[in-house]
């Protein structure tokens, strides 16, 4: 497990994000996906942070961030039709901010602690998903067990 | 019915037809159409009716059309419906084909091998305009592509025109042009562009599409020397896709260019990845799109 000043309190059960006694969360979107319905994910996950009144730009961020996820979630992930991956989005108050959880019950990552950490060798075509993710969220959980991967990213409303 | 066809494949005699919805794209063609008239010792004749022909010549001028060369020597002339058509005061097939032939001696005179046409058709919309003389135009100027000196791409706006009238110049012209699309759905789009050479892309490009962008790339690269990669109307690019834009800069020789055409959101996650740095790429920058 690897944490980045996590800024807000994150539901500890992923299965009950609202029921945790913070009494600032409740989930505002619950979208499962796979590789065929990233396009309604990104519409969406948009939708969502327009009505957060985040300006455009950062609706952008939000919107590329939450696709990143997802994106890892189908590649690495083992995220399909079958077994999807399942996205939430959810707003806190202290500090304002939302966050981001993507799940899959994919083998996870090996290094969880240094994934995306370093940018990506110019000859590659690919391992910039998690950097993104790094240079655009205000904080970063992940969390890989056998039974699949969490990623909970938090990106405050004003910054 | 008419045969497509890619506007660097047209000839003398050529009568073409290019029905389009994206104003860039037509715009590129038309580009490319008096690209190659100009360096093949034509003279080139513009008539423009949705967009005045100041910013045509801009446009002409951004996609490195050398206007400023070929219209003081007249070999380059851009008019107005007003100015062409309209000129003698009424428009009917008869003086479109008048007009025609003018310009035909005049680019005898100075000494042309021909002439090449850019007609906009949608002057046909305009109140003044007598629809009926269309379809008398296009089928008697049919004689003057026999004798081999003209060359004309007639431009016909899908939102503009009813289906019954496209169908038509679909009809009587022997060619259409169009852009060579690599991949096409309701989201996507990705299209060679002619001038400057490279490939456009717009709507939303993602992981699903990694291998179209890849080849149509490498398409680019192979044709011309230096490419353009047009995202200005891509609203969308993430990771995986922008990894095999990498790939094709890793892949350029030292000397050769890929011009990136991009703003908004695309520009800064690009930044974010460090695309902008890599030797060999520069980026010019549009407005956002959002």
């Amino acid at each position: 497990m690897t944490s980045d000043q996590p800024v807000t309190a994150v539901p500890a059960d992923a299965s009950d994000p609202a029921g945790n006694g913070s009494g600032q969360v409740s989930v505002s979107l619950d979208q499962t996906f796979c590789a065929d319905n990233l396009f309604a994910l990104r519409n969406a996950v948009a939708a969502h942070g327009g009505s957060l009144g985040l300006p455009s730009a950062r609706v952008a961020d939000l919107v590329l961030l939450a696709h990143e996820l997802a994106s890892n979630s189908v590649r690495h992930g083992g995220a399909t039709a079958a077994v999807p991956g399942r996205l939430r989005l959810w707003a806190t108050t202290d500090p304002p901010a939302v966050v981001c959880e993507v799940t899959d019950v994919g083998p996870g990552l090996t290094d969880p602690d240094r994934a995306g950490r370093d940018p990506v060798a110019a000859t590659a075509g690919d391992g910039r998903g998690l950097w993104i993710v790094r240079q655009i969220a205000d904080a970063v959980e992940i969390v890989a067990g056998s039974s699949g991967t969490r990623i909970t990213v938090t990106f405050l409303l004003s910054r | 019915m008419a045969t497509a066809t890619s506007v660097e494949a047209l000839g003398p005699g050529d009568h073409a037809c290019l029905t389009f919805s994206d104003p860039d794209e037509r715009l590129d063609i038309v580009a490319a159409f008096v690209r190659d008239g100009l360096t093949s010792a034509t003279k080139v004749v513009c008539v423009t009716e949705s967009i005045p022909p100041e910013r045509l010549t801009a446009e002409l001028r951004d996609r490195g059309v050398p206007v400023a060369d070929a219209i003081p020597t007249s070999q380059l002339m851009i008019f107005s419906t007003d100015e062409s058509w309209l000129a003698g005061g009424e428009l009917t097939a008869a003086t479109m084909m008048d007009r025609i032939a003018g310009y035909l001696d005049e680019a005898e005179r100075q000494g042309y091998t021909g002439l090449r046409l850019s007609a906009d058709m949608c002057w046909v919309n305009r109140p003044i305009a007598a629809a009926d003389q269309l379809p008398v135009f296009e089928s008697e100027v049919g004689k003057f592509f026999g004798e081999g000196r003209l060359t004309a791409v007639c431009q016909y706006d899908r939102e503009i025109f009813d289906a019954v009238t496209l169908a038509f110049a679909a009809a009587v012209h022997p060619l259409a042009v169009a852009a060579a699309v690599y991949y096409e759905d309701p989201v996507l789009r990705i299209c060679r562009q002619h001038t400057p050479p490279g490939v456009r892309i717009a709507g939303e490009l993602d992981l699903g599409h990694v291998e179209e962008l890849t080849l149509a790339l490498a398409e680019a690269l192979r044709l011309d020397r230096d490419i353009e990669l047009n995202l200005a109307r891509l609203h969308f690019m993430d990771a995986a896709a922008v990894g095999a834009v990498f790939r094709a800069v890793a892949g350029l020789p030292a000397g050769r260019t890929m011009r990136v055409r991009c703003g908004g959101p695309v520009l800064r996650m690009l930044r974010l990845v460090g695309l902008p740095d890599l030797p060999g790429v520069v980026i010019a920058e549009t407005p956002g799109d959002q």
